[in-house]
């Protein structure tokens, strides 16, 4: 499996415009400095590697041109919490604020009154509905989540028998980045694997995932591999199934740090669909400069789904997370078996 | 999945069916035409609604009773007081139903949920292949729909499906009809799509062709918001054109209306279009054909951007002639210039003819930029009469493919509520069955494509 192109379309059906159609001229990039302009970060979580990994990107790129992360608002997956820092900061006018929606719907307005206040908006991952770009966000960025799901779709079903069954461990909240997995990982199995009987689960947080696993297995007909949405939930996943003494192949999204040992150690992570959250980061960062300075990026940024394997975990790793693999994670290369 | 299916396995006890005396044709004429008034304000007093429709008091009363029981009529707060008592306001409640909405083009699919004022509550756009069939592209369909409501088990009934299809549909709603160019979807002149796709959802279906249904979206909530006259271009794989006056479609006696892809550009071209026809419009101008020469050019190696594409292996699209010409690649511009003066001087045409205030151009090749623009643009003013052009704008999109399933939501909402259908439903508070009213498969509905 190769390194494909964006295999989905945007949040408005755009085609994906790659990574490097964001270029700053010298003009622009002097212009930038001038400016010394503060952006706000409003993320749902800064305790994930894929959030960590955004947040440096975002960072390392906007120093160069004389800009700062001014803020960053961890809003934990609440709606309301969200809401009122987007509030705030159309209050407080930052000359730009780049936001990951965590509802589509119960955002928007938050998302438009920031817009409305003149700051110049870059969304991750979405764009809440009724928002268009050009007039209230300046582009979404984001991996291609679609191509994720087919991925980790295509690295389950080496795993799964003719006949097989294959347990979904989705998202219990109507989020669109895990929806365009869920989605695409279906399409990709009803197509090339139509012998593949799934059944389906969901958390509504993280620490339910492991729990949700457990009932899923423990109902039958035995999973033959489980797909779970992202990695934080898919390694809660994994240690269920350990106690339980269930050897169930596991595929999932993101690089995270213990999901890449899991997966390099041979344990029950087979594949993983990885994002590129720094070079997100990287990208929002020179959309954010772009627009601040006058020029019209393209309307949706994406980034190519990454398939990794224990075969290229190392390459791999140092690719998504640019800095040189860890010992623990070469050393569960090396001994190549699960605890 | 049908409706009852889906009430059914959600676990949902069953509506308890309240016995209403029937009323007669007058007092369900006023209960619909009470609906309709609320519906076409944001929110009404009750002494408003007795102005407007011209009812006494009791009667408006009742109705709004009625209406409230029913689940169509929400209150929305007082009204300041001006002395006595503040008055009450009344709206229409927006999330009584909701819509499944899916827009086929012939390399994308796109799919939402909607509610009655036709905003989406969700959406999703993928790649697909409309040449594969119309079975398959149907039973895509199908999955996706199934997704939303599986996701969705917390909103209401499903009212109705909005579809927007790659090709003129009849003047009927509801049913493709035979034509040349419908081989965009192989087989589906003779497929019913709509009782497809009523049976499944239990509930009516709406069918328009798919630039119309964007045409309704863009004047809902687009750049043509508010325009007068307007005409909308879409240069996706093929070229089709919507023409709109006082916030209407004109559909043409046949729904044939703005199928400009077909126009005859150049005598002398050998180009065959799939219509059968040489030098159609779409066959030298759309993306299908955008990409066809960007391939030629990259094996001619006229175009180092293009070239890099193909030594990746990558198949070359419309939109990477758009990325190269943005990058100053010559032979990309040159495509996109081609392209866009060849759509600018026959859109040039249709401004003489028609005098509009606004040209909304849409589509994936759209995306492609100012190049493309700038092309139409030149063309359209160079061959435009000046009075015709005075007041003219030309602009690109802001909704993309969203507009074609915010219309789609906006064509069933506008057949739901007109008046005729409104007044078969009204009295029982919904134009669908409810689950507990099902007996066996679902059969198509008053007003369901057939």
């Amino acid at each position: 499996m190769s390194s494909p192109r964006v295999a989905g379309l945007g949040p408005h059906g755009e085609f994906a415009a790659p990574v490097d159609e964001l270029q700053l001229t010298d003009e622009m990039a002097a212009r930038a400095r001038q400016g010394v302009f503060r952006v706000a970060v409003v993320i749902h979580t800064t305790s994930s590697d894929w959030s960590r990994q955004q947040l440096e990107g975002i960072s390392q790129r906007l120093v160069q041109f004389g800009a700062e992360v001014a803020e960053v608002v961890d809003y934990d997956f609440s709606v309301e919490r969200q809401v009122q820092a987007l509030e705030r900061l159309a209050r407080q006018r930052p000359h730009a604020v780049i936001s990951i929606p965590v509802d589509n719907v119960r955002t928007a307005e938050a998302h438009r009154s920031v817009a409305r206040a003149g700051v110049r908006l870059v969304l991750m991952d979405n764009a809440p509905i009724g928002l268009v770009a050009r007039k209230d966000y300046v582009t979404v960025v984001s991996a291609d989540n679609f191509g994720n799901g087919e991925v980790a779709a295509e690295l389950l079903a080496a795993h799964v028998p003719p006949g097989g069954v294959v347990g979904i461990v989705g998202f219990g909240v109507g989020f669109y980045v895990t929806n365009e997995r869920e989605i695409a990982f279906r399409k990709w199995l009803k197509e090339h694997r139509p012998d593949v009987v799934l059944r389906h689960a969901v958390f509504g947080h993280t620490d339910e995932a492991g729990q949700v696993a457990r009932s899923l297995v423990e109902a039958g007909p035995t999973p033959d591999g489980l797909f779970v949405v992202w990695d934080v939930p898919a390694m809660a996943v994994v240690r269920s199934l350990r106690d339980l003494g269930r050897d169930i192949p596991v595929t999932t999204i993101d690089l995270g740090s213990e999901a890449a040992i899991e997966l390099a150690r041979d344990g029950l992570i087979k594949g993983i669909g990885a994002q590129q959250p720094f070079d997100l980061g990287v990208a929002e960062a020179t959309a954010t400069i772009m627009a601040l300075v006058g020029a019209e990026p393209p309307p949706w940024v994406a980034l190519p789904a990454l398939p990794v394997t224990r075969a290229n975990i190392l390459d791999a790793y140092t690719r998504v997370w640019h800095r040189p693999v860890p010992e623990e994670l070469q050393r569960a290369f090396e001994d190549g078996s699960p605890e | 999945m049908s409706q009852a299916d889906r009430a059914l396995t959600a676990g949902r006890p069953p509506v308890p069916v309240k016995r209403r005396r029937r009323r007669n044709r007058a007092e369900r004429d006023s209960l619909a035409l009470v609906l309709g008034l609320i519906r076409s304000v944001d929110a009404a007093t009750r002494q408003e609604i007795e102005a407007l429709a011209g009812l006494g008091r009791p009667v408006v009363a009742d109705r709004l009773a009625s209406l409230i029981d029913r689940g169509l009529v929400e209150e929305a707060g007082l009204e300041p007081s001006t002395g006595g008592r503040a008055p009450r306001r009344y709206r229409f409640r927006a999330s009584a139903g909701h819509l499944l909405v899916a827009s086929l083009g012939t390399t994308t699919l796109s799919v939402g949920l909607a509610d009655l004022s036709g905003t989406l509550l969700m959406e999703h756009h993928e790649p697909g292949d409309i040449t594969l069939g119309a079975e398959r592209a149907l039973d895509r369909l199908d999955s996706l729909f199934d997704w939303i409501l599986e996701e969705h088990r917390d909103v209401g009934p499903i009212w109705g499906v909005g579809l927007a299809v790659p090709g003129p549909v009849g003047s009927r709603f509801g049913r493709l009809v035979a034509d040349p160019t419908l081989h965009l979807v192989p087989g589906s002149g003779q497929h019913e799509i709509g009782e497809h796709l009523a049976a499944r959802y239990g509930a009516p279906v709406w069918i328009d062709n798919e630039v119309h249904m964007m045409a309704r979206g863009e004047m809902h909530a687009g750049r043509a918001a508010g325009a007068g006259v307007l005409i909308l271009v879409k240069i996706g794989t093929g070229i089709a054109a919507a023409l709109c006056a006082d916030g209407r479609v004109h559909h043409g006696a046949g729904g044939y209306a703005g199928d400009i892809g077909h126009v005859a550009v150049e005598e002398d071209s050998t180009v065959v279009c799939r219509c059968g026809n040489t030098g159609c419009l779409e066959a030298l101008a759309g993306g299908a054909a955008i990409a066809r020469a960007a391939q030629a050019v990259a094996d001619a190696g006229r175009s180092p951007y293009l070239a890099q594409l193909g030594r990746e292996g990558r198949a070359i699209s419309a939109a990477d002639v758009g990325f190269g010409a943005h990058r100053g690649d010559r032979a990309c511009i040159e495509l996109l210039t081609r392209s866009g003066s060849l759509v600018g001087t026959t859109l040039a045409t249709m401004v003489n003819a028609y005098n509009p205030s606004l040209v909304v151009v849409a589509g994936g090749v759209a995306q492609a930029g100012e190049i493309l623009l700038a092309s139409i643009r030149e063309a359209v003013f160079r061959r435009s009469r000046s009075l015709a052009t005075r007041d003219l704008l030309i602009v690109r999109s802001e909704l993309g493919k969203t507009a074609g399933l915010i219309g789609a939501a906006l064509a069933a909402v506008d057949e739901i509520f007109a008046w005729d259908y409104l007044r078969s439903w009204v009295e029982v508070g919904s134009p669908v069955p409810r689950a507990d009213e099902l007996r066996g498969p679902v059969a198509a509905l008053p007003g369901a494509a057939s």
